[in-house]
């Protein structure tokens, strides 16, 4: 996609608000309706998370089970210093994004001293901890119920139904930030870096990089701008939400992230925009008249979101690891190729993997 | 002194269920070198499953002892069928591919299996019938009351490990696992297809955790969809800390982190229990990857 | 019949992967029937590959003919069952397993395990049943993993560097074993020691980089010293230390 397209895109979606478009189930109402631009900016805010993940797990093969420890933290770090403390809004958002910092420091350079399942198992048992910790209401964190952000210390303009375009716009700006930001450094150096630990850990420490450091600065980067997501995520929701600790939260990001592509940011993206939508919209359209009327068998599974995610997910795991974005590119290629006659010499990183990876596909698999 | 035989009693039967659940995660983990996030899902379904057999008896007057053991047998064939369905049909098609696929494919499989219950009876809680001498005839030991649910819970720990250890120990499916688990490329080049013994454990930690599942609604006279999730987690924990493969391991672990949470829990903070024993898990992983009962990779 | 012309094992244009690289480049080998067939080469070549791409323990591709069946595309247990015995490089007991234990994984269904022949050859392992094959020496060790392969009765043994980090007195006695059961089977094998592939070998195969570069009767090793010597300078060396 050229940059000229991408702004535009971009731009498109910043006059959502004032588009009267219809949603078409997609969405709860017109484009512009509030409930259109809070699903839709949820879906921003999440595809932000998805992309800094796809960092750690897409592009360097760090499988995290904790990612949505730091994003709850950068949530309730905020919410809970405006509502415990006397400090004002942007202190408290950068506290909240300071203190995801400090816990992704301590947390990443003990559990990247571990081997690569372990180090899943080490991030697992850190966001344990903090889901426990909200369980039980340390430091008034909630329990069950979260916390809600006092409305009154927010800005004037990201407070009321009336400025919910501020919000969306907000989410907007996340991704669009978060994308671009990933995209940068996915063509630098210190991305092939990461794309070559991925791909053999051994060789690029033979290389003579230094894997740890490189692993700790994508999971510091990771795990900080999941923070800011979280800040976010908080003004949109109005509150800290117990389940971004759950185990079913961070696996909800490795689900999208197989959906969309992994190792891919705009894959990342797309995987998360869809399966937001469809958590968010499935149980409302299934619960219509229509489905309703459906028999139990039919109309359970439709109406339970995760399920159908599920399914889904194991599918493109078996038949399609190269998910929506795999799909995209073969497809691309293929018209490329139809159009310019056989392929010429310039091989993209998909290429080149696919290169390597062909005498796998020629041995016998029963 | 009541207390603390209480506290030493309880620890130990959650710790049996811990066991039930991370015996089957460490000859998994150990022979097929899969971390399995399905047999949580297991353990729920299969909680699901017993209520759905004992749901009928009155709540006062709780089920009979063989609609009792029926529903522990239901339990037991829906994890054991569950898994032997997994391994066959998700997992053998990826075992050319990563690891991380293999998880992958278990961790979908959980998801989508929570959300299949979620979607058939509700996310609320289910009251199971219980009969009243597992729950409410207690024994004396010391001034302490122990319920005899805690003594059906242990023993039913302590079987299965003396059963499982003779399995590994007396036959050549036994001996087949410990040298899989040991070097697996070496059973294949002496003539052995390792898969069946990859279908035979997967199926055997299905079947475990269905038990274990249907133990503990019992235990807590309630079934959620949640409590696979919990119950994983401390299996996760139980087999980092037992050591990965390791049988023994697994159940000194499941001792230790029963105890250490009941304790804990009682004595200092609720919640603390549970947070020290994630911190445990995080310390044996960087300090002593191979757990307690891992002399490298050992199973018994 | 020449043997020669009805080889037990042919392999042609074998590929071999270790992760991402390109291990074996196309190797072709012949290993005549009841004969000796020593692989040399340099460390690293890809001795070890091959024997592992032959039972499907690595990604490979090619032709891998064994007793005239095509098995390159079958999985290990099958090419075992075929009558493959397999003595890898490290021995690889299992060491948490028993002596006694580690023999009776190696029996194959319906066939008839030889523990008369096994123990026979080393009386070493029959008073030591009971005890775990890791608490053995290396020497002892490496008996075991020979037992395990000579248990069943197979038409082609694939052994990997029998005597490393063996001792004189030990080499010697692997090496009578060797000898003995060349008179029964075929044997491919890979010896880095020269004068122990020199009494032991009827054919020799060199390996290059990933593709064999001399294939013919071991006469060649003491005609062709020169040559030989020019592929394996550092084997030379350690075997006129070991002579």
């Amino acid at each position: 996609m050229t940059p000229l397209v991408l702004v535009g895109v971009v731009a498109l979606l910043a006059c959502a608000p004032f588009l009267a478009v219809p949603g078409l189930g997609v969405l709860p109402d017109t484009v512009g309706g509030i409930g259109s631009l809070q699903v839709l900016g949820t879906a921003y805010v999440i595809a932000a998370l998805a992309i800094t993940y796809d960092l750690l797990m897409g592009y360097t093969g760090l499988v995290s089970f904790g990612h949505g420890m730091f994003f709850a933290l950068g949530s309730y770090g905020f919410v809970m210093l405006l509502a415990f403390t006397p400090v004002g809004f942007w202190t408290a958002a950068a506290s909240a994004v300071g203190i995801t910092v400090v816990a992704a420091v301590i947390v990443n350079a003990v559990a990247l001293r571990a081997s690569l399942i372990a180090y899943s198992m080490v991030t697992l048992a850190a966001a344990q901890l903090m889901a426990i910790a909200i369980g039980q209401n340390y430091l008034g964190s909630g329990g069950a119920d979260g916390v809600t952000i006092p409305f009154e210390k927010l800005p004037a303009a990201l407070v009321g139904i009336v400025n919910t375009k501020h919000v969306y716009w907000l989410a907007l700006a996340l991704l669009v930030g978060t994308f671009a930001l990933a995209r940068w450094l996915t063509t630098t150096r210190i991305g092939h870096v990461w794309r070559a630990i991925r791909e053999n850990e051994l060789r690029a420490e033979v290389m003579g990089f230094t894997v740890y450091t490189y692993k700790l600065v994508v999971a510091l980067i990771a795990s900080t701008l999941a923070g800011v997501a979280g800040v976010v995520y908080a003004i949109l929701l109005g509150a800290a939400d117990p389940g971004e600790t759950s185990l079913s939260f961070s696996i909800g990001l490795v689900i999208m992230l197989i959906l969309g592509g992994r190792g891919r940011v705009w894959g990342a993206l797309l995987g998360a925009v869809v399966y937001t939508l469809l958590q968010q919209r499935l149980p409302a359209i299934t619960s219509s008249a229509g489905v309703a009327a459906l028999p139990d068998v039919v109309r359970v599974p439709l109406a339970q979101p995760q399920l159908l995610l599920g399914v889904v997910f194991i599918l493109f795991v078996l038949f399609l690891p190269g998910g929506l974005a795999g799909v995209v590119d073969n497809g691309v290629r293929a018209v490329r190729r139809r159009r310019s006659g056989p392929p010429t010499g310039v091989a993209a990183d998909g290429e080149l993997a696919a290169a390597v990876s062909v005498p796998a596909s020629a041995e016998p698999t029963r | 002194m009541s207390n603390v035989i209480l506290m030493i009693f309880t620890g130990l039967s959650v710790g049996a269920v811990y066991f039930l659940l991370g015996s089957g995660l460490a000859l998994i983990f150990g022979l097929m070198r899969v971390l399995t996030f399905a047999h949580g899902a297991y353990l729920t379904a299969c909680a699901y499953a017993g209520w759905f057999v004992l749901r009928h008896s009155s709540l006062a007057a709780g089920p009979s002892v063989g609609t009792l053991l029926f529903a522990l047998l239901v339990g037991v064939v829906v994890g054991g069928a569950l898994a032997f369905l997994t391994e066959r049909v998700l997992l053998r098609a990826l075992y050319q591919r990563d690891h991380l696929d293999q998880l992958l494919v278990t961790a979908g499989l959980g998801f989508s299996l929570v959300a299949l219950l979620n979607g058939i009876w509700g996310p609320d809680s289910r009251a199971v019938p219980t009969p009243p001498w597992f729950t409410r005839t207690t024994t004396e030991i010391f001034g302490a009351h122990i319920a005899r649910g805690d003594f059906v819970l242990i023993g039913v720990a302590v079987l299965l490990l003396i059963a499982l250890e003779a399995f590994l120990k007396h036959t050549r499916h036994g001996l087949v696992v410990r040298a899989g688990v040991e070097n697996r490329e070496m059973v294949r080049a002496l003539g052995i297809d390792v898969r069946h013994s990859f279908t035979l454990i997967f199926t055997v930690g299905g079947a475990v955790a269905g038990l274990g599942g249907v133990l503990a609604a019992l235990y807590a006279n309630a079934v959620n969809t949640t409590i696979g999730d919990t119950y994983l987690l401390y299996a996760f924990i139980v087999l980092v800390v037992g050591g990965l493969g390791s049988l023994r391991g697994a159940a000194i672990a499941a001792l230790a982190v029963g105890l250490l949470q009941q304790f804990t829990n009682f004595y200092v903070n609720p919640g603390l229990g549970e947070i020290l024993s994630f911190i445990l898990m995080g310390a044996m992983l960087l300090l002593r990857p191979e757990g307690v009962g891992g002399k490298k990779i050992r199973l018994i | 019949m020449n043997p020669d012309h009805d080889p037990l094992l042919e392999v042609t244009d074998l590929h071999a992967y270790l992760g991402d690289s390109h291990i074996l480049q196309g190797v072709r080998l012949t290993v005549p029937r009841h004969r000796v067939t020593v692989l040399l080469g340099r460390n690293g070549v890809g001795k070890t590959t091959t024997m592992r791409a032959v039972l499907g323990l690595v990604r490979r591709t090619g032709r891998v003919v064994f007793a005239g069946d095509e098995i390159g595309q079958e999985e290990t247990h099958d090419i075992v069952r075929r009558g493959i015995g397999y003595v890898p490089e490290d021995r690889d007991v299992f060491h948490g397993l028993t002596v006694g234990e580690n023999l009776r994984i190696a029996e194959r269904r319906g066939g008839r395990p030889r523990y008369d022949l096994v123990y026979e050859l080393f009386p070493e392992l029959k008073n030591r049943t009971k005890h775990l094959a890791g608490t053995l020496s290396g020497g002892q060790q490496q008996m075991l993993s020979l037992a395990r392969g000579l248990l069943n009765d197979n038409d082609l043994l694939l052994i990997d560097e029998p005597t490393k980090g063996l001792a004189p007195v030990v080499v010697r006695e692997v090496v009578d074993v060797l000898e003995r059961t060349a008179g029964q089977t075929t044997v491919l094998m890979v010896e880095q020691n020269l004068a122990v592939a020199r009494r032991l070998a009827d054919h020799i195969a060199v390996m290059v980089d990933g593709a064999i570069v001399l294939n013919g009767p071991a006469t060649r090793l003491a005609d062709d010293d020169e040559t030989v010597r020019a592929y394996l300078s550092v084997e030379s060396a350690i075997s006129g230390a070991g002579s």
